[in-house]
């Protein structure tokens, strides 16, 4: 049994034997193929190592390629409404239908790394009160320069007050409408370089910030569009712990471009007429600083103001003076806000109020004297053959109709029209001298009504005054949608006086005619920052409003 | 005896989860371990993330955030920063659409904040406590 094992056993090994020559020549070409095989393992794992790598370096070049691209955006979707038609909202475009577009819009952000210290920024802002046209806001290059110091080049918004630079960002403010008495300037944003210095002084930390470039914008109260250039500015913020307090300065070298027939052009027209034709032929002295301007006109913003926000408590404010050499309705407007978080309402109030300094500008009352003097002047009698007054070519023309009608049929004051002329009693009066009377005393009416009462008249109006009180509510739906509800009540409209030729009407032997009645002064209340007429609407008005805001 | 040991075990496993829910409310400010900074205080912290400042005690850092919704998140800006996850967005969007400052970079959990802290030498970020691991050091605990 043992022996037949080990012959068994012994077998493997003859026949091993046996085949000796043959196996090593097989075990060569093994290893040789082996080795090939190994080397072609290695080879097709390098080329897995290589294709591994390229993966991983594709995946975080496009990580990378997404890290350094950042969109951002907000949004307002809202609706206000005018309370009455008597007057209307221009800045927003808010009258008394309940209107979507009055203050919804829409901005995307979108920042490129271009390398670690410099970024491509656009932000592009659709706003309905502006027909949902896409304008660039911002669009830059920046270059972090050193640690604190940050340089922008390109379009950005001027940072005139607190929140000017992100005033169309709604969920980043407890109002629908900020304060329109401050927040209402008709451009915002410059095209130039700008730079912010940031430090800190213990736990206070502070940026200087300042620009210059150009700006452009259009005014509606002076129907005029104008270009700032050069437009340039500086402002410093302290924040500490939960306050910030910051000061800033703007100024601005005005061109102005004013609407054919728009208030600004009609102004500056009637100036020129009344300096260069009237004021001289009716020796009213020009008191010499009266140079219509349309051109380098300085405007200097000042402004200051504080938040204080301890995550509770929110309080803020600011006050501001703005100035000008033209007739821009300008002064000061200031507001104060304090509001309170109870977890996720807040609500607050405002008060706030704006007043221009013009009344104490002695440049525009200087120009409504000078055209209430020659328009008095143009009406009286000059004794001056060559320049008779309105009163004094009226009083002609009513003698010489009296005379042909053979007696006193006419009054001094009252006046024979072409109307009048056409009737049958009349018309045989109405020849040679007595219609070249009659057309130097209409273009003398013309003159005084559209001359020196549209300079007094116009110039009075822009001089104003408002104030309104503003409750309102937010409310944090998730920690990037807001809702918010404001009411605000607009009212202390300033009072203005205005100026017109007055006319009354007096029977005659023929009919009833108009009889000149000298100047006649009004009272009226300017339109502040409204549209219309505030009078009708009792010299107050309100614009309730509601909007749903979103950061992303 | 059998009842006795299915309570241990139940309450046990009631005081293993009250532990975690302990632990999970600690959240620990965390630099490299090879960073000279040893402590901070809460102002410093607070600021770093709001973006005011870029250094504690003049070794300059960069702030690692942990993203939406995340509860450590939530209470590390609760207690140290003071802010409502709302108020923080008002307070970047501020600074987003004006240019003048990026939040901090987030990312999806503890693990990651702590890879993030570990390979780069400047990073600060925040943690659950039962997280530390070695190769950091915490430098601030969140009370």
């Amino acid at each position: 049994m043992v022996k037949k094992k080990t012959s068994l056993a012994l077998l493997p090994l003859t026949l091993c034997f046996s085949s000796l020559p043959v196996l090593a020549a097989t075990t060569a070409d093994l290893e040789k193929r082996l080795e090939q095989q190994e080397k072609q393992i290695k080879r097709l794992e390098n080329r897995l190592k290589g294709t591994r790598a390229a993966v991983k370096e594709n995946r975080s070049r496009l990580s990378d390629a997404a890290d350094r691209l950042k969109i951002n955006g907000f949004m307002t979707a809202g609706v206000a409404v005018n309370d009455g038609d008597d007057v209307y909202e221009p800045f927003y475009d808010i009258d008394d239908d309940y209107k979507f577009s009055s203050i919804s819009k829409a901005g995307v952000q979108m920042t490129f790394e271009v390398t670690e210290d410099w970024d491509a920024t656009v932000q592009l802002l659709s706003r309905g009160a502006n027909d949902y046209e896409l304008q660039a806001e911002w669009a830059y290059l920046s270059w972090q320069a050193t640690d604190s110091l940050a340089l922008k080049f390109g379009r950005q918004r001027l940072p005139y007050y607190l929140l000017s630079e992100y005033l169309d960002v709604g969920y980043a403010l407890p109002w629908v409408i900020p304060p329109i008495e401050l927040y209402n300037i008709p451009s915002t944003t410059t095209d130039g370089i700008s730079g912010v210095y940031s430090f800190n002084v213990g736990p206070v930390n502070l940026a200087a910030q300042a620009y210059v470039g150009q700006a452009t914008g259009y005014s509606d109260q002076l129907e005029a569009s104008f270009i700032s250039s050069p437009a340039w500015g500086a402002n410093l913020t302290a924040e500490w712990d939960s306050l910030t307090l910051r000061l800033g300065y703007n100024r601005s070298t005005l061109r102005t471009e004013p609407d054919e027939g728009g208030v600004a052009s009609s102004l500056l027209e009637a100036i020129e007429a009344a300096e260069s034709t009237y004021g001289p032929a009716y020796g009213v002295e020009d008191p010499g600083n009266l140079e219509a301007q349309s051109d380098n006109i300085s405007t200097d913003y000042i402004s200051a103001g504080f938040m204080y926000d301890n995550g509770s408590l929110l309080v803020m404010g600011e006050i501001a003076n703005l100035s000008t050499e033209t007739f821009q309705p300008v002064g000061d407007a200031g507001y104060i806000t304090v509001g309170y978080r109870f977890g996720r309402w807040m609500p607050h109030v405002t008060f706030s109020k704006f007043q221009t300094d013009s009344k104490a500008d002695d440049r525009i009352r200087a120009i409504q004297e000078y055209a209430d003097a020659v328009g008095k002047a143009m009406y009286a009698n000059s004794g001056d053959p060559n320049a008779p007054g309105l009163i004094e070519a009226n009083a002609g023309i009513n003698q010489a109709v009296n005379a042909a009608l053979g007696g006193p049929v006419l009054g001094t004051n009252e006046i024979v029209s072409a109307q009048t002329c056409a009737n049958a009693t009349v018309a045989p009066a109405c020849t040679g001298q007595v219609l070249t009377l009659m057309g130097i005393r209409d273009t003398l009416q013309d003159a005084i009504t559209g001359y020196s009462e549209s300079i007094y008249n116009s110039l009075e109006a822009q001089i104003q005054e408002q104030q309104s009180y503003t409750i309102g509510v937010v409310y944090d739906i998730n920690p990037r949608v807001k809702a918010k509800l404001q009411a605000t009540h607009y009212e202390a409209f300033g009072k203005n006086t205005y100026q017109s030729l007055d006319y009354t009407s007096t029977s005659t032997p023929l009919g009833s005619l108009d009889t000149y009645n000298g100047f006649t002064t009004s009272e009226g209340h300017s339109n502040g920052r409204f549209s219309g007429d505030p009078d009708a609407a009792g010299n107050h008005t309100a614009i309730y409003s509601f909007s749903i805001d979103a950061v992303f | 005896m059998t009842m006795k040991l299915k309570l241990a075990r139940v309450l046990s496993t009631a005081g293993l989860m009250m532990a975690a829910t302990f632990a999970s409310a600690e959240v620990v400010v965390i630099v490299n371990a090879s960073s000279p900074i040893n402590s901070a205080t809460a102002e410093e912290i607070q600021q770093v993330f709001l973006g005011k400042r870029n250094e504690i005690g003049g070794v300059s850092v960069t702030p690692v955030d942990h993203s939406e919704g995340n509860e450590v998140r939530e209470v590390f800006y609760d207690k140290v920063v003071d802010k409502t996850p709302s108020q923080l967005n008002a307070y970047w969007s501020r600074l987003i659409f004006t240019g003048k400052g990026k939040p901090p970079k987030q990312y999806f959990d503890d693990a990651e904040v702590l890879e993030t802290v570990l390979e780069e030498e400047d990073s600060v970020g925040y943690i659950d406590s039962s997280s530390i691991a070695e190769g950091v050091k915490v430098i601030f605990t969140v009370q």
